[in-house]
């Protein structure tokens, strides 16, 4: 599935500006919120994002134009799972009470998917392409 | 150090890594001694451009979910319409040997090539300025 090259970015915004806000208010809950987001995005596909689905309705109710370019949905749907696995485990360490490691944690999310949001380099694809290319090499030798 | 400052540290940090990350990807560099390309990657090479291979080509090394590789062809098809210049794009995984051979970590990376000579290459995104004057020198 191709998607509109604004949609991560756009998620990666709201992504940060959430976790920016569960990190100085200290709020387990809202990074809990968060976590659940990355999962559904992760888990069931971009098609399911929330964020994503909030661009899509920006998009209709707003004149935003088509989309620029487009682009497959493989990295970032991974950048979704490899955020649901820091934050959740933010998350966890929060809970199991080591609240350094996991607000820790999230900031790297926040770092992370504030390059995104700013730059449009998407970390996450880098490691999925990055992924493919190791597995094609290891079937090519 | 306050949650406020910290916070605008990993921002800008992050923000301000990825955009020299950025200006780095896009600079030309010119291989020493213009390596050849080996067998395969030039029989594949002929195969796709056919009767198109005459001058300079830009070769578009891409991977799967590869999303700046979209923003890089944009730039490349630019330049080369410009310069007379083909553009051709091809999986890393079609051509493992170039892959090792030119060490290509990254994806989109573009070789310029001038017949079978790699005269550039550039990581990420082109900068159009320094690859257009690189293929002007070429044709």
């Amino acid at each position: 599935m191709e998607i509109d090259v604004r949609g991560p970015r756009v998620s990666a915004a709201v992504t940060c500006a959430v976790l920016v806000t569960a990190f100085l208010t200290r709020s387990a809950p809202l990074l809990a919120f968060q976590v659940a987001v990355f999962a559904v995005g992760a888990l069931a596909g971009l098609r399911w994002s929330p964020y994503g689905n909030l661009f899509r309705l920006a998009k209709r109710l707003l004149p935003l134009g088509p989309p620029p370019t487009v682009e497959p949905e493989a990295g970032p749907r991974f950048s979704q799972v490899m955020g649901l696995l820091v934050a959740g485990g933010g998350l966890v360490a929060v809970a199991a009470g080591a609240p350094g490691l996991g607000w820790g944690l999230v900031l790297v999310v926040v770092g992370l998917s504030a390059l995104l949001a700013v730059t449009g380099l998407c970390v996450g694809c880098e490691f999925y392409a990055a992924g493919v290319r190791l597995r094609s090499r290891g079937a090519a030798t | 150090m306050t949650d406020l400052a910290l916070v605008a540290a990993v921002l800008a940090v992050a923000v301000g890594g990825g955009l020299l990350l950025r200006r780095r990807g896009g600079h030309v560099v010119a291989p020493a001694g213009a390596p050849a390309l080996d067998a395969g990657t030039r029989a594949l090479v002929a195969a796709r451009l056919a009767h198109r291979w005459r001058g300079a080509v830009l070769l578009q090394v891409t991977a799967p979910g590869c999303a700046t590789c979209v923003a890089a062809r944009r730039v490349l098809d630019e330049v080369a319409a410009g310069a007379g210049a083909a553009v051709l794009a091809i999986d890393a995984a079609e051509v493992p040997v170039l892959v090792s051979q030119q060490r290509i970590l990254r994806a989109p990376t573009t070789l310029v090539l001038d017949g079978v000579r790699v005269r550039g290459r550039v990581a990420g995104v082109p900068d159009a300025a320094q690859l257009r004057e690189l293929v002007g020198r070429l044709l």
